[in-house]
């Protein structure tokens, strides 16, 4: 898969684990996990997260950074786009969609 | 191609074997799951084995919950270190003095609200960009154990707050006697993992102040930053809330028995559970202890310093040896600092 493709997946993912916390956080499921005074940051970290795959997915015609392949010298201290990352992304989402009840 | 080259992408192949392994192992237990809860009778064995998949997921996603705002605030700095600081500048900041350096370090894990997984992430960052390791080192344990956010929570909920000013005040002692051990290891590359490690790049950061897409190149360096160590926390919380399931009733907080075994339990709990920092202030408040014990004291450090889901983290940046020394000795000063406490206070 190209570094592209990757950056795409990861945006949909990012966006995916967004939502599903504002689901948890909206019907009430986070109540169970997590302090209820903790439940803002986890609402503003769902807005991060989307706000984070919205930027991740305009910059995919722009492929300035780092990929799994590249080799060569590097300005940036970014690690690249892995599509190992990309599947831990699901784990959460997962969990919470299939053995939440 | 090169040697190193062969053996990452070898590495990579597996651990995406690995996570394809984990993913298809989760979705058809949670098919499984889900078919037995829709035929659940009354049944206590059935009743029990749902109750144990359901304190799984509460403890999982507790876990990964409290972590994921602290990641992307750590992400957050990192994007900004990586982005707009040049590695000149960095070094200029954290490495001419010893004393300096480790103040600039302790004064940022204190002042933004990073907690134990963004500590980590800005000082790998930091590493990477050329910070000394004591400066790096003072500001994960600073910001695991003294942090903005946990003093609101401590001073919002007032049984806790004793409980904050404890770990904060043995948190920055720690982080400075670590941070100094350290200055007396010159061999950086002996106790920094090589991908932290900081590599004069061929290329100087010429574009690094480019005025054109500013938010953009952040964001895609907070994003990366984040997923670098989201399967740490993934991994963490996957082990403690699977270990959350194994104790009895009997073995859950407060503890009972002498104080050995009550501490021994607190510290293993703290080490378990992998609560955040803030999370574990609120768990600690929710014992109803009347005070504020010895085996909560306990609790709070073993599971700010050594807890399983920091010292995942940790591995990512730092050696195996190194990590040892740091869990050892937290744990040594966390024990020593509850016994002068109590002590002092007449009472355990």
């Amino acid at each position: 898969m190209n570094s592209q493709a990757l950056q795409k997946y990861t945006a949909v993912g990012l966006a995916v684990l967004g939502l599903f916390l504002f689901r948890l956080t909206a019907d009430f499921g986070a109540e169970e996990m997590v302090d209820v005074r903790i439940m803002p940051l986890v609402i503003l970290s769902g807005l991060g997260l989307i706000a984070l795959a919205q930027i991740t997915l305009t910059q995919t015609r722009q492929p300035t950074h780092r990929t799994e392949t590249d080799n060569g010298p590097d300005n940036s201290n970014l690690p690249g786009w892995r599509l190992t990352d990309l599947l831990w992304l699901a784990v959460p989402v997962i969990i919470g969609l299939l053995f939440a009840y | 191609m090169p040697i190193e080259d062969v053996n990452r992408s070898s590495r990579e192949i597996w651990s995406r074997i690995g996570v394809l392994i984990l993913l298809s192992v989760l979705v058809i237990f949670g098919l499984f799951t889900r078919i037995i809860n829709s035929f659940a009778g009354t049944s206590p064995t059935t009743q029990d084995f749902l109750g144990t998949v359901h304190r799984f997921v509460i403890g999982f996603e507790g876990i990964f919950l409290e972590a994921l705002p602290f990641m992307l605030v750590g992400s957050l700095a990192a994007g900004v270190v990586d982005r707009y600081y040049t590695e000149d500048e960095v070094q200029s900041f954290f490495s001419d003095n010893k004393w300096k350096t480790i103040g600039v370090g302790l004064a940022a894990g204190i002042l933004i609200p990073l907690g134990d997984v963004g500590g980590i992430i800005l000082g790998r960052m930091l590493l990477r960009k050329g910070a000394s390791l004591p400066a790096a080192a003072a500001l994960m344990i600073s910001a695991a154990s003294a942090n903005l956010v946990s003093l609101g929570a401590a001073i919002g909920s007032r049984p806790i707050l004793i409980g904050f000013g404890f770990r904060a005040a043995i948190g920055i002692i720690f982080a400075v006697m670590f941070a100094l051990f350290l200055t007396s290891e010159s061999r950086v590359a002996a106790l920094v993992n090589r991908d932290s490690l900081f590599l004069p790049s061929s290329v100087k950061n010429s574009d690094i102040h480019a005025p054109k897409a500013i938010i953009p190149s952040l964001g895609i360096s907070m994003v990366q930053n984040m997923l670098v160590f989201m399967p740490f926390i993934i991994a963490g919380a996957l082990v403690s809330g699977i270990i959350q399931v194994i104790p009895a009733e009997s073995w859950l907080p407060p503890f009972k028995g002498s104080i050995i075994s009550q501490w021994t339990s607190a510290s293993l709990w703290g080490i378990l559970t992998s609560r955040g920092n803030v999370g574990d202030l609120l768990a600690a408040g929710s014992w109803n202890l009347t005070g504020l014990s010895s085996q909560a004291l306990i609790f709070l450090l073993a599971g700010a310093f050594c807890d399983i889901k920091t010292i995942g983290l940790l591995l990512k940046v730092l050696k195996f040896r190194t990590v040892l020394y740091l869990t050892v000795l937290a744990l040594g000063i966390t024990m020593m600092s509850t016994l002068v406490f109590g002590l002092v206070r007449g009472s355990f």
